[in-house]
């Protein structure tokens, strides 16, 4: 009798309610014995419509908006809105709000690949991993909190620059973040790298090579797991990016643990560039001196009655854009991200598009995952870390 | 760019439209040729990765647009077709297989149907919903804010108004 069941395909739902999902990411596994034959990933149990309701809101709104759709990397998000719109009013930020950007796009990655790491860890069932990893995160979301008062949404970006400038002490926090993390970074490797459960599990899973990324649609770390030095930052340099000297770290295998590799090196990567970020720091303004486009600082308002009616004029009816599309790509944690913003000259955006890294990375899992074990679905699940708000927007 | 003046040689009947806004470069196609163009620019001009797939909706019409990238010279070019409420287009799962789910979600949000799609259901959207939500004659379905005193508040998208 055992042997007849021996070819009988199992049926087995995993998730949507399910810890080592991500969130609610729902896959429908066909199992021959512990083997997967296949699966099928469903999604839209995070769908939130935010591409609906940005349709309905003013430009500056918008920026509160994104931020939630990649909740563990809003900088990026709004950094890609902003950057679109900034091009289709060709405006230019000053530096100091680019270098400021830089900086926490930075953060926001570091943050956003230990939480990755962490969670990855905690699956495997170590526990002191996630620990180590978020009391670093939090330090991060401490320098947030003191750049805008908010932990996991510094949402400061604003069109032409930033809502308002570093408080006082703010670079000698970042100082003291960058000068304890390479110790943490040095435990983690400790920890995992060399640790034998950890290689064991991850190497030769869900292999995603460079022929699957390309008709996959994937970016980022899986793409650079891969072995194809593709960043976006590098490609198509935003912001003040072409002036940093930094390397794309890659390996060849295009497993789960070569993805683990590459997220562990780009967080040296962007230590190393929040230091030159820092260097680069210099006193100036943090928004363009564009009354159309910028409020007025507090101090006209009291004078000047032009500045008034500029302030009326951006708080209840916001800005125009003139006509026309722009898509605008950056490189979050997880990948590329682009935002596509068409303008019909109103204040409200006719479209927002936001092309998400993790939709294509969640869908490569199909062909990712059969062959494996049930027991490995859950790293390969995690090793593309996917963001479900950011598969399902 | 080179490729689009070869586009323009060979597939003269079907370009509609070329521009350049930002420094990105269009190209508007007919429908019915879509699909040998896209794979001409794939297989002669190495134009191999898809890059994002999405719509944008004009009540009557919605427009379909394809981002693609060639990985050597790092040239990105956008393909854009219209279609008709109510007409299909041809499934590039063919040249891509990861269009499968960007297609899955055109359908679901914008219901353009596609030609040779093998699972065109929805994603996003539970399977019973009626509608698609991303086409511009689709209300928001927000509700007031209520307050005492019987003050009637307004939708928050009403709060600012719609300033053309």
């Amino acid at each position: 009798m055992l042997n007849d069941l021996a070819d009988d395909i199992m049926e087995l739902n995993l998730g949507p309610q399910h810890p080592s999902t991500h969130g609610v990411l729902r896959l429908k596994l066909k199992l021959n014995g512990e083997y997967v034959v296949s699966a099928e990933p469903v999604i839209g149990y995070l769908h939130t419509g935010i591409e609906k309701e940005c349709e309905s809101r003013t430009y500056t709104q918008v920026f509160t908006l994104v931020d939630r759709i990649d909740y563990l990397s809003g900088p990026a998000e709004e950094q890609a809105f902003a950057g679109a719109v900034e091009k289709l009013m060709a405006l230019e930020v000053p530096e100091r709000a680019q270098t400021i950007r830089v900086l926490l796009l930075e953060l926001s990655r570091i943050a956003s690949h230990l939480v990755w790491v962490g969670t990855s860890a905690l699956e495997l069932n170590m526990s002191s991993v996630y620990m180590y990893a978020f009391a670093e995160r939090e330090k991060i979301l401490d320098l947030f909190e003191e750049m805008s008062g908010a932990r996991m949404f510094p949402s400061c970006w604003r069109i032409g620059g930033l809502a308002y400038d570093t408080p006082v002490g703010f670079e000698e926090q970042v100082r003291k973040f960058l000068k304890h993390f390479p110790e943490m970074w040095k435990d983690l490797d400790a920890l995992l790298t060399d640790n034998y459960v950890w290689r064991t599990r991850l190497e030769g899973v869900a292999i995603i090579d460079k022929q699957r990324c390309e008709d996959y649609l994937c970016t980022g770390p899986v793409l650079r797991g891969a072995g194809v030095p593709y960043d976006i930052r590098k490609v198509y340099p935003y912001l003040t990016y072409k002036d940093y000297s930094f390397d794309i770290p890659t390996r060849p295998q295009g497993d789960a643990f070569a993805r683990y590799e590459v997220r562990m090196e780009e967080m040296k990567e962007s230590a190393s560039l929040i230091e030159q970020a820092l260097n680069k720091l210099k006193p100036g303004p943090v928004i363009v001196d564009n009354r159309k486009v910028a409020l007025p600082p507090r101090r006209e308002l009291v004078r000047s009655m032009e500045a008034v009616i500029h302030q009326f004029k951006l708080v209840s009816e916001g800005l125009h854009p003139p006509v026309g599309d722009f898509y605008n790509c950056v490189e979050s944690s997880r990948g590329e991200l682009g935002c596509y913003v068409v303008s019909d000259g109103s204040n409200k955006p006719y479209r927002v598009r936001v092309r998400s890294p993790s939709f294509p990375h969640v869908e490569v899992l199909k062909e990712a995952l059969v062959g494996h074990l049930l027991s490995d679905v859950v790293v390969g699940i995690a090793s593309v870390d996917p963001i479900l708000g950011d598969v399902d927007r | 760019m080179q490729a689009v003046e070869t586009l323009k040689e060979k597939f003269s009947e079907s370009i509609l439209n070329e521009s350049i806004c930002a420094g990105q470069t269009t190209v508007q196609v007919k429908k019915e040729s879509l699909v040998d163009l896209l794979l001409f620019l794939k297989s002669d001009f190495n134009f191999r990765k898809l890059i994002d797939l999405t719509a944008v909706d004009y009540i009557k019409e919605t427009k379909v647009l394809y981002w693609l990238e060639n990985p050597t010279t790092l040239e990105r070019i956008r393909i854009i077709v219209s279609v008709m409420r109510g007409e299909k287009l041809p499934s590039v799962i063919e040249l891509w297989p990861g269009a499968n789910w960007y297609e899955r979600e055109l359908f679901d949000m914008f219901g353009v149907g596609f030609l040779g799609h093998p699972d065109l259901k929805r994603i996003l959207m539970p399977d019973h919903w009626v509608g698609h939500p991303m086409r511009r004659d689709y209300a928001l379905g927000e509700e007031p804010v209520e307050f005492k005193y019987g003050v009637k508040p307004k939708c928050p998208s009403e709060i600012i108004p719609h300033v053309k």
